[in-house]
């Protein structure tokens, strides 16, 4: 707890975003960071609780009230550290987590949570400016091959998990890039995707491998794949879509979101729409 | 949009930037409160309205809506036939009415991971609900070397949940394959 009264003087405030009437001409990220100085009074916010409940919010145990204290102190290297000790793409949850840490901030029983997610937002944006995320390659190799199926937030988490204890890691990803619903479902509104593709440049420092456009189970055999590797991690994703089986489904139109998301992510990126799953897709949606 | 979730609001958002004449979202269940009380929800995340940046931008929002029918002209989609429903998602008489719409898009959720290819090849087994059956310890499937995480293990869930997922599995094969661990969990 840096500052004792920061909760008894200072307000939450937030993030704002750019007008509506601008935003909606372009498909960039629209928030306005706090300057360094508003984003260490919000840290000073936090209460440094004896039972800290945004622990137990946040589902990869974020150890918020220390890094709110490095943040209000300057500390912004060490709040880096400690971020990233629990979690290994805080620029991500940093954007699009819809925060239950702050629903469960004590401060939010009787006054406004500490902004969490955007102070968690400027501790790794600042990080990735001072050049302080760089690749963390194994001190010693086991000679240990996994495989890792799915390039989405799990997969990720977990190849560059089992990178940094110095097993080697083939990720393989059925679409041309990885990032998962990160890069195909969410808009770059929301998160640009230039923030998945230095974690992508980092992890290939750190000794991952990436295979795009393999489709295991389908393009290369899941038993091939399974007896050339040690261990194989399953993460591909819960895709199969809710439909609605009404009269006129089959109209012209009538779409699932994600094929529309997915369509206009690619527009923007300016990647050739290529293969999402076969197994559902109707083949009435043109690109 | 049909649904009244977070991937309805990224359709909204993105209809927006299409320069859609009217974007309309459609939810079956009623439409939430305004604030929770916090001394009942606290800490647990509360059930209450939440506007996102997309429906700042310009949506109608409509709840208790069922959706009886996709209507169309020569194959093409031109509407939808709805009903209101009660918070049972039981009808309610006489409340039948159509919406325009050039575009429908389901927004209602993911049932399960696909099982065709890999999950059908690679053998492992599902649970109830069609996942890949593995417990949040070991991670490990029903197949030896075989773990799973993330969305495909646990059903459809946030980014945060799929990283936690991701760095607990990857903590269980490292034990798994070296007999200890050094990675957090």
């Amino acid at each position: 707890m840096g500052k004792v009264t920061g909760f008894l003087e200072i307000d939450r405030q937030d993030r704002k975003y750019k007008p509506a009437a601008d935003r909606i001409r372009h498909y960039d990220e629209f928030v306005i960071p706090l300057s360094e100085e508003a984003t260490r009074g919000q840290a000073s916010r936090c209460m440094d609780c004896g039972i800290p409940f945004c622990h137990n919010g946040c589902p990869v145990h974020n150890q918020i009230p220390d890094w709110n204290e490095l943040v209000y102190s300057g500390g912004w290297e060490d709040a880096l550290r400690n971020l990233h000790s629990t979690n290994n793409f805080p620029e991500f949850t940093g954007r699009i987590c819809p925060a239950p840490c702050e629903a469960s901030c004590t401060l939010n029983l009787q006054d406004q949570p500490v902004t969490i997610k955007s102070i968690e937002a400027a501790i790794i944006d600042r990080g990735f400016t001072e050049g302080w995320v760089v690749p963390l390659t194994p001190k010693h190799k086991t000679g240990k091959k996994t495989a890792v199926i799915g390039a989405g937030p799990a997969g990720l988490a977990a190849a560059q998990q089992l990178a940094r204890a110095g097993h080697d890691v083939h990720v393989y990803e059925k679409l041309a890039k990885a990032g998962g619903l990160l890069r195909y479902g969410i808009p770059d509104f929301k998160m640009e995707k230039h923030l998945i593709d230095r974690r992508v440049a980092q992890m290939t420092a750190e000794g991952v491998v990436f295979h795009y456009n393999v489709n295991v189970g389908v393009d290369l055999s899941a038993q091939d794949l399974i007896n050339g590797h040690d261990a194989v991690i399953l993460a591909g994703g819960a895709e199969k879509p809710r439909d609605l089986p009404l009269p006129g489904r089959e109209l012209d139109g009538v779409h699932y979101a994600m094929d529309f998301l997915t369509q206009q992510n690619c527009r923007v990126s300016g990647e050739p729409l290529g293969r999402t799953n076969p197994f559902w897709r109707p083949a009435k949606m043109s690109w | 949009m049909i649904g009244g979730g977070d991937t309805g609001s990224d359709c909204i958002g993105t209809s927006v930037r299409q320069r859609a004449l009217s974007v309309t979202q459609l939810e079956i269940m009623p439409r939430p409160p305004e604030k929770e009380n916090k001394l009942l929800t606290w800490p647990d995340w509360p059930l209450k309205l939440r506007t996102s940046s997309s429906h700042e931008e310009g949506a109608a929002r409509d709840f208790s809506v069922l959706t009886k029918e996709f209507v169309g002209e020569n194959g093409v989609v031109t509407g939808l036939r709805c009903v209101r429903v009660d918070g049972q998602m039981q009808e309610e008489p006489n409340s039948s009415f159509t919406i325009k719409a050039d575009l429908v898009l389901l927004a209602m959720g993911f049932v399960s991971p696909v099982r065709e290819g890999l999950l059908e090849t690679s053998g492992v087994n599902l649970d109830a609900r069609g996942n890949v059956a593995a417990d949040t310890r070991a991670y490990i499937s029903s197949r030896d070397k075989v773990f799973a995480c993330g969305d495909m293990r646990r059903g459809q869930s946030l980014v945060v949940w799929a990283i936690r997922e991701g760095r607990q599995c990857a903590a269980s094969v490292d034990a798994w394959l070296m007999g200890d661990t050094d990675l957090p969990r």
